[in-house]
């Protein structure tokens, strides 16, 4: 790394640091007493309350243990700080010699017995509350796939993929660009979109390795196990945008993976879903028509760099052992396009090669392998139509 | 085994430490088969569920 | 007894202890076969010491590259496999490599010296299960060398990221922890059939220094951790080999099913990583408070106690894979009972310092730290106790965090708070104290500007095992790196410290290292010799050796 930048960049952390302990008699001390959680939020401290009853109730039970923690260690490290100061040998102390006193050690085994009876309490309500998923009004269901996610709702006839948008893949290459970011790695090219004030059911699954859905202002994580279903849900009190990122390591772009929720009102929602019904509608049917090379090209890298080049590189040369190389494939550059063709529909069993029949459609398809065959260092030259695709699958 | 503190105590280091010995050995088996024992049961629990 | 049988066996003694003299007392054998051969539990001891050392340096190298990567947002140094294989490596490093070894060493030296044993009580096996580990790292190592690279999926290889979509070298890593968990379950046998059968006629099982006591229990965990490892790998090697599908859920597996088997050996492996700690701990203050251990008996038992619970508890690291709510609430319930015991070890080291007469030579120092920033990560451990709590805590910095707040100034603390206890007594020579001193002021704030923020981190929102991060965290986390960069440094003092002991250290004269400690291995004068305990210690010096009863008008 260049040195200015480094020194760029200690400099401003110094700054920023200046910046929050000056904050900290402003903000924190004087007019905010009142509210403490919303200064140590500021301060990126603190989780924040979150939009949700059951963030709210999980806030609530984190403050209450953390002071019943803080009181513990005020306690043991007070007494351990006395006798460190004034039962010094250089300070004369001469040791006792007691070692052992049943009221004492029965009170202190005891009382914290009782201490944790006290947290387990609220504890438990919270986790009832946590585990009642029924009733609701809405039901979205989340898979996980390397590296993106897909949402389904299942009440409407609503469907798509989410992953990290193209502006932050830009970012991610460009340190000027990353710099004035505002959500850098936090930003999706279709963000989750859910109606305010309704119970909301989601339902998380994966279609490879174990994921794990994470939104932290509604109090929501949950394993999305390939071949299994886990529930959660969440009411969102207030509209906004609200971000989060997956937590199971899940891979090589583990790390890339957002999630983005827009919370709208109930009619921006209904509006957004007829909109969204009617698009899914007319993508399919563009999908299917006869295209030429030039447009198949185009579409083809687009798709390739947001469903395959996180294995196979951006510039299909692959990772030797582990992900193969598009360039110079003896499958991409048979021309005989029947073999390629099947991989992309129904992937490599027992293997990460995803079945991308489910997720994209004959258009898409068509493209993307049109694009290997003509484009990252291979020059096969078969063009492949949507037919192509509708007739092998 | 099974031998008192003033019978331990009359031996000769030699006699002492056959006897440690031999007791060692009949701990480490009885050990060595618990750990066989729980490796077995762990792929025997699985390969039932 | 007649004059002449007495005379009788006065003469078959003399010629049998010239004989056993003869046998024993020699010195270690010349030249590098020494180690290769050597059956001798301080010779092995040693061997395990520097093992472990060498491990905690190469794991701590790839600490530093993943504090390196993460020094500033975007993707600078690594490439996100690469990283992966880095996070990968240096757990797997320092839990199999640095932590346990390391205390298995200690193990090795001490036990014998400490129960008034010649030597522990399977040599031979001692041997084998010291020279497993030097081949099992290296080949766990060598994967990093390997087309597609090293195991990316997480010290905790959570199926089927680790058996489906791994790469080749995976069926290394399996093997390497096949070596590994052979090596620790052989290291335990010995360790058990050492307590149990090799101690002084006259010590009885609560006459045992605590260090024992932990670390008899700490090889019962392994006993019933280890084989549970090899369980899980195996079938992991199955999956990935022999068409099996115990984890893959599209030929009837389960994933989740994975998870409880690692975690039924992961949660008593946290415990064989801290119950030898108390043990030594319980060791060191005693000492430099000039006072008897405060409450023994309810020490061990709260160590069997938390032996005991940490087979019952495994889930709370599965809050949030889809458990029913009664197990999660059972699951919750165990886990906060295990502070409980906790609290009552933390309570008797406090009250063993309470009116004592303290005095603050290194190994104190590094005990005291050990106390205080252990109970802070035992205090972390118990929200995270909390499962719904744990929603929010589950998978982000904040119990990256905790666990190193646990296995680091927890165990690694008291890994050197013990080398810098007992190596005058190992080596007959004493460390520089003012560089210790120094050292230790130099560690102990830098661990803390290393992880101390990490809390904020994971409460901000950022998830772990990830290479490169959203823009507000990029504050918390270049502090973190300052501070991991100087912590890693002091590693270097630290090396120097003890060569410069070893092989400079001014000779410790006129008995024991540290006047006020009390135990059989202070028994040897000034320096532990090759062969210790030709005759077994007596009633008598057990006793007044002991650092857990009053010596009220002994001195």
């Amino acid at each position: 790394m260049p040195k200015n930048t480094f020194y760029k960049q200690l400099t401003s952390l110094v700054i920023s640091l200046l910046n929050r302990v000056s904050n900290l008699h402003k903000v924190y001390l004087l007019p905010l007493l009142f509210t403490p959680q919303l200064a140590f939020a500021e301060l990126g401290l603190n989780l924040p309350e979150g939009v949700t009853p059951i963030s709210r109730d999980i806030y609530s039970l984190h403050m209450t243990i953390f002071w019943v923690c803080v009181v513990i260690a005020i306690l043991v490290f007070g007494a351990m700080v006395y006798s460190m100061i004034f039962h010094r040998k250089s300070k004369g102390a001469v040791a006792a010699n007691f070692h052992e006193n049943t009221k004492v050690e029965l009170a202190w085994t005891i009382i914290p017995l009782i201490v944790l009876i006290v947290i387990a309490i609220p504890a438990t309500k919270v986790m009832v509350d946590l585990e009642t998923t029924d009733e609701a009004d809405m039901t979205v269901k989340i898979t996980g796939y390397q590296w993106k996610w897909q949402y389904e709702y299942l009440d409407n006839d609503v469907s798509f993929f989410s992953s990290l948008s193209e502006n932050n893949r830009k970012e991610m290459a460009d340190p000027v660009a990353r710099a004035n970011a505002e959500n850098y790695l936090l930003e999706v090219d279709n963000p989750l979109v859910l109606p305010v004030g309704k119970k909301i059911r989601f339902l998380m699954t994966s279609n490879d390795v174990i994921h794990s859905w994470w939104m932290r202002d509604f109090g929501v994580k949950q394993d999305a196990n390939p071949g299994y279903i886990n529930d959660a849900w969440a009411t969102i009190e207030k509209a906004g945008t609200y971000r989060g990122q997956c937590t199971e390591l899940c891979g090589k772009d583990h790390g890339f993976m957002p999630v983005v929720v827009i919370a709208k009102p109930q009619a921006e929602y209904d509006a957004w879903v007829v909109e969204q019904e009617a698009k899914q509608i007319a993508i399919a049917e563009a999908a299917s028509g006869t295209k030429t090379k030039e447009e198949l090209m185009v579409q083809g890298q687009k798709i390739y760099s947001s469903n395959c080049a996180a294995c196979h590189g951006a510039t299909g040369a692959g990772v030797p052992g582990v992900f193969p190389a598009i360039t110079g494939s003896s499958i991409v550059n048979n021309p005989d396009t029947a073999a390629h063709i099947n991989i992309l529909l129904n992937g490599v069993a027992g293997s990460a090669m995803q079945a991308f029949g489910k997720q994209l459609n004959d258009g898409d398809i068509a493209s993307v392998i049109t694009y290997q065959r003509n484009a990252l260092g291979n020059s096969e030259g078969t063009v492949v139509q949507p037919t192509d695709i509708k007739a092998a699958r | 085994m099974g031998k008192s503190v003033e019978e331990l105590q009359s031996m000769t280091e030699e006699e002492l430490l056959k006897h440690q010995r031999k007791g060692a050995r009949l701990t480490a088996l009885i050990v060595a088969i618990l750990a066989l024992g729980v490796f077995s049961l762990t792929l025997y629990m699985k390969s039932k569920s | 007894m007649s004059t002449t049988t007495t005379d009788l066996q006065d003469e078959i003694e003399k010629i049998d202890g010239h004989d056993s003299h003869d046998d024993h007392h020699h010195g270690p054998e010349p030249g590098l076969l020494r180690w290769v051969k050597t059956t001798n539990h301080k010779d092995i001891g040693t061997l395990y010491i520097w093992f472990a050392f060498s491990m905690l340096l190469i794991g701590g190298a790839f600490a530093m590259v993943i504090r390196a990567e993460l020094f500033q947002p975007g993707l600078q140094l690594v490439e996100p496999q690469f990283f992966n294989q880095m996070t990968t490596l240096h757990g797997l490093i320092m839990v199999f490599g640095a932590i346990m070894p390391a205390f298995v060493g200690l193990a090795n030296w001490q036990i014998p010296l400490m129960i008034g044993a010649k030597d522990m009580a399977l040599p031979r096996m001692n041997n084998w299960s010291f020279w497993i580990l030097p081949f099992a790292g290296t080949m766990l190592l060598s994967t990093l060398f390997m087309q597609g690279g090293g195991p990316a999926f997480g010290w905790t290889f959570y199926a089927p990221l680790s058996t489906t979509f791994a790469p080749e070298s995976t069926d290394f890593f399996i093997f390497a922890v096949h070596m590994l968990g052979f090596s620790s379950i052989m290291g335990a046998i010995n360790v058990i059939a050492t307590i149990l059968n090799m101690r002084a006629p006259d010590m009885k099982l609560m006459d045992m220094p605590l260090f024992v006591w932990t670390w008899l229990i700490t090889a019962f965990l392994l006993i019933a951790a280890m084989p549970v490892l090899a369980g899980a790998v195996t079938m992991m090697l199955t999956d990935r080999n022999f068409g099996t599908s115990f984890f893959d859920a599209s030929g009837g597996g389960d994933p989740v099913m994975f998870q409880h088997i690692f975690w039924f050996f992961g949660h008593p492996e946290v415990y064989i990583m801290i119950l030898p700690a108390f043990g030594i701990v319980s060791q060191i203050i005693p000492t430099f408070a000039r006072k008897p251990l405060f409450g023994y008996s309810s020490m061990v038992y709260a160590t069997a106690a938390i032996a005991l619970l940490s087979f019952v508890v495994w889930g709370h690291h599965m809050f949030l894979v889809g458990m029913p709510i009664a197990g999660q609430l059972y699951f919750m319930y165990a886990t906060i009972l295990i502070s409980v015991p906790t609290g009552v070890k933390v309570f008797n080291w406090v009250t063993t310092m309470w009116r004592g007469s303290l005095s603050f030579e290194t190994p104190m120092l590094w005990a005291v730290a050990f106390v205080i920033l252990f109970t802070i990560g035992g205090l972390s451990g118990l929200m995270l106790g909390i499962a719904p709590a744990d929603i929010q805590y589950h998978d982000t910095y904040f119990v990256v965090a905790h666990f190193h707040y646990v296995l680091v100034t927890g165990a690694l603390f008291s890994i050197i708070a013990a080398v810098f206890y007992w190596l005058p007594m190992w080596c007959g020579r004493m460390y520089n104290e003012k560089l210790a001193v120094i050292h230790f002021w130099w560690a102990i704030i830098s661990v803390n500007v290393l992880f101390f923020p990490q809390h904020f981190l994971g409460l901000a929102g950022m998830p772990r095992r990830i290479p490169d991060y959203s823009l507000q965290f990029a504050d918390f986390n270049m502090i973190s790196s300052i501070g991991g960069f100087a912590f890693g440094l002091s590693f270097i003092m630290l090396t120097y410290i003890i060569v410069d002991c070893i092989r400079n250290g001014k000779p410790v004269e006129g008995g024991r290292a540290w006047e006020t400690a009390r135990g059989l291995e202070w028994t040897q004068g000034e320096k532990a010799q090759y062969h210790s305990f030709d005759t077994p210690p007596s009633r008598a010096t057990i006793l007044a050796e002991s650092s857990h009863i009053s010596h009220e008008g002994q001195h």
